[in-house]
């Protein structure tokens, strides 16, 4: 050990003295300098130490001293670096290290120069070993002695290999970048499918919200570029949405990610790489490497596990497995937004469409709640109501009104019967209702159907009434109805005028036998024209509402006798039975009343012709009068028995009737019972015969 | 009453004929008039003991006509039988105040019993 100290240490130097080092030490000082060679103690020491102890010149850039521990450490013997001295150990620093240790030691003489003093010097640097790996030191070094002059002359440095703790250290600052990298990059994944979100969420046009959702993830990523795939019904892939980075042009976009949607399309799969250069097809490849393309990552778009779509990302940097999982998710919420912007394009399209029917149709339609405030009006109704749906909305709400309801015969429509409310009470549709709105001395008319819109308990909830504006209807009706009655007035006249003659002429020739023939038959025939002439006029009146009662107190039984007896006096085929026997007076329209039994009894005779017998009778039942008249003739079918009320009805039946009637008597009559508050009905069966039966309440006031 | 005078008043020269001949053939002493105007002045000059009128004339039509002759103390006691062809001349004419009616077409022995009738009660 000894031989080994000394050995490097040649005889020149071995005055030199090792202050500077112990100066730290109280028992050593410059002016009591040690040589090594003669210090036992300091000898053992420097030779125990397991790191480098060295001594140089600064002034040759020779060793004087280099302790034993520089073969264990790096594996070089201390008498080659004594030999080739500081320029030959230089070369072996890391020349990243190397500018750096050179200007600090630099700066460190510098410093020394203007403020003298031993200070201590670190250095951390990699030195290649002799077997020509780094090795990192840390090198401690100090001023050993100086000249005459004050200058530095030799320094001293201890070097410790801290390879294994720069290792260490190397380790668990990657850690601890790798973790705040992985933070970051969460925080800026949340960041970007917090806003795909929202956007997500916006109403619109869907195929501009997926661009901004393909936008917001390339820049968000820093991507280069995304698209967005939907899978169309013949099961085609089409680009739905896109969005690329600068540097990349929308027309030269590579088609391998189409090629690998296929796959994940069929294996429902996202797919990912992150070597791009060496995974991508061929005709990719001279594309991919241009724009340095390192990933693609393609994600399946699942909406209730059913394929939509995919989602395909070229990336300029490696895709992590957080982003990958990010985008996992995302392709989810990005299927979720795609569905419901479908649904409700779908939704609006529906609604557009019944709303264009809604203002476009000719009827008015008026939505009302419960309370009768109006929450939805068309433009017909506008038109119709001459008012704005504001204002009808206004007024409903106010329940105001500057208008007055009338019925077709003139009476005040009162707010239980209007339709609307009809319908809410009833649950039942009410159709065909007519009403006047008299407004500014104008009268419009209406005719509505108003429809009751049941909740799942079968309660309403609203009411829709749809209306025509039939005014113009009215007046031509009522134009009508005045042609007719002042026509059959006009037909009546000469009809009055031919009736005279005919009479007049009975008498002076009618004892001739065919005189008085002809003559009859003529009479008949101006009675038939008369009873069409009048029925029209009835008609008439029904339809325009103008039938009008006057009811008096009628002493039934004998009313029935007298019917009886007129009738049996223009038939001398049947027998006209009477079965009633009430023992009552009510109030009816006699003449009325005349007029429907005369037609159900000449009815039953035409359609009896092989019987010989009608059957009538009144009863009392409940708080009504059933009159009925029976035959035995052909009867009704069951398909004729609906319409026989109808107007204009003709019964298709065998018999020729030269009699056959505009087939409007039964109408009439129907309605003179309506009119009375009584229903009629029939009951009929084929080949044996029909019973008419009607309603008349009791009335005795 | 064979003699009795009765005024026919209607716009229709048919009716107005024929009903002069079925009452002249029964011996009574008609005049006719075929407008409303002017029928208070035949009146005052003839003196009817009853008179046939019709509701719809143009001009001044039976129902004035009722009306004036009602409020008239000279002629309100004459007896006025409205001549219609509607169908509810019954209610118009007791609604004007007239005596009675006769609806068109009517059958001569109903147009006879009404002037029977009605001359009678006076």
């Amino acid at each position: 050990m000894k031989d080994r100290l000394q050995d490097p240490i040649p005889n020149s130097y071995g005055s030199t003295d090792f202050g500077p080092i112990f100066s730290l030490s109280n028992s050593l000082t410059p002016s009591n300098p040690i040589n090594i060679s003669t210090n036992p103690l300091l000898s053992k020491i420097v030779d125990l130490s397991p790191n480098i102890v060295a001594v140089y010149n600064l002034q040759t850039g020779k060793y004087i001293f280099i302790n034993h521990a520089l073969k264990p450490i790096l594996g070089y013997d201390p008498s080659d670096w004594l030999e080739k001295g500081i320029e030959y150990v230089l070369k072996k620093v890391h020349p990243d290290d190397l500018k750096r240790i050179l200007k600090e030691n630099q700066e460190a003489i510098e410093y020394d120069r203007q403020n003298p003093g031993d200070r201590i010097v670190e250095f951390e640097y990699r030195v290649k070993n002799a077997g020509g790996e780094y090795r990192w030191l840390k090198t401690y070094g100090t001023v050993f002695d100086r000249d005459k002059d004050g200058n530095v002359k030799h320094i001293i440095n201890i070097s410790i290999d801290i390879t294994a703790i720069k290792a260490t250290e190397e380790k668990l600052l990657n850690f601890t970048k790798k973790l705040e990298q992985k933070v970051e990059e969460r925080v800026r994944n949340a960041g970007i499918r917090l806003e795909i979100k929202e956007t997500l969420s916006k109403n619109g046009n869907p195929n501009q919200i997926l661009n901004q959702c393909a936008l917001i993830l390339n820049r968000g990523l820093q991507a280069g570029i995304v698209k967005i795939w939907t899978l169309e019904p013949e099961g085609k892939l089409n680009l739905f949405a896109f969005s690329c980075l600068e540097g990349f042009s929308k027309r030269n976009l590579p088609v391998w990610n189409e090629i690998k949607n296929g796959r994940i399309l069929k294996l429902k799969k996202a797919y990912i790489t992150n070597s791009l250069e060496t995974t991508g097809d061929f005709k990719e490849k001279s594309w991919i490497k241009k724009h340095s393309l390192k990933s693609f990552a393609g994600y399946p778009l699942i909406i209730d596990n059913k394929m939509i779509g995919v989602l395909t990302i070229f990336s300029k940097s490696e895709i992590s497995p957080q982003t990958h999982e990010f985008l996992y998710s995302t392709a989810y919420t990005i299927a979720y937004g795609i569905g419901r912007l479908r649904a409700e394009q779908a939704l609006l399209n529906s609604e557009q469409k019944y709303r264009t029917i809604f203002s476009t149709l000719a009827e008015g339609i008026v939505l009302q709640d419960l309370n009768g405030r109006i929450i939805a009006a068309n433009e017909s109704a506008e038109r119709i109501l001459k008012v704005s749906t504001k204002e009808l909305k206004k007024r409903s709400k106010d329940n105001v009104s500057n208008s007055i309801y009338i019925k077709e015969d003139g009476t005040f429509f009162n707010p239980p019967d209007f339709p609307y409310l009809k319908a809410l009470e009833t649950g039942q549709p009410q159709k065909n209702k007519v009403m006047g709105i008299v407004r500014d001395n104008r009268t419009t008319w209406i005719s509505t159907n108003a429809i009751p819109l049941l909740d799942s308990n079968n309660r309403p909830y609203a009411v829709a009434s749809s209306f025509q504006d039939i005014t113009e209807q009215k007046k031509l009706e009522k134009q009508k109805d005045e042609f007719i009655s002042i026509a059959s007035h006009e037909l009546k006249t000469p009809l009055t005028t031919i009736k005279s003659f005919n009479e007049i002429l009975k008498m002076q020739f009618g004892k001739e036998e065919k005189p008085r023939y002809y003559l009859s038959k003529m009479h008949t025939e101006i009675d038939r024209l008369t009873g069409l002439v009048n029925e029209l006029l009835d008609v008439s009146k029904i339809q325009s509402g103008s039938l009008t009662l006057r009811k008096e107190i009628v002493d039934i039984d004998k009313f029935i006798e007298e019917v009886i007896e007129d009738i049996q006096t223009t038939t001398s085929t049947h027998k006209i039975i009477n079965k009633s026997r009430v023992e009552i007076k009510s109030l009816i329209d006699r003449h009325r009343i005349y007029q429907v039994l005369i037609n159900l009894i000449s009815n039953a005779i035409k359609y009896s012709p092989k019987a010989d017998k009608i059957i009538i009778s009144a009863k009392l039942k409940d708080k009504e009068i059933i009159f009925s008249v029976k035959d035995f003739g052909i009867g009704i079918t069951k398909r004729d028995k609906k319409k026989v009320f109808d107007p204009f009805f003709q019964a298709i039946t065998t018999i020729r009737q030269s009699h056959s009637g505009l087939g409007l008597g039964l109408h009439i009559a129907k309605e003179i019972v309506t009119r009375h508050s009584g229903t009629i009905s029939v009951y009929s069966r084929k080949g044996i015969g029909s019973t008419f039966r009607f309603s008349l309440p009791i009335n005795s006031s | 009453m064979i003699g009795s005078k009765i005024l026919v008043c209607d716009d229709d020269p048919g009716i107005v004929e024929v009903i002069k001949i079925i009452l002249e053939e029964n011996k009574y002493n008609v005049q006719t008039i075929q407008t409303g105007k002017g029928i208070q002045k035949q009146i005052g000059h003839f003196k009817p003991d009853l008179i046939f009128l019709d509701l719809w004339m143009p001009g001044i039509d039976g129902k004035e006509i009722t009306k004036v002759l009602k409020r008239d103390p000279r002629t309100k006691k004459i007896p006025i039988i409205i001549i219609s062809a509607l169908n509810d001349t019954e209610s118009i004419s007791s609604d004007i105040g007239a005596d009675d009616f006769i609806s068109k077409p009517f059958a001569i022995p109903d147009l006879l019993e009404v002037v029977e009738k009605n001359l009678k009660k006076h």
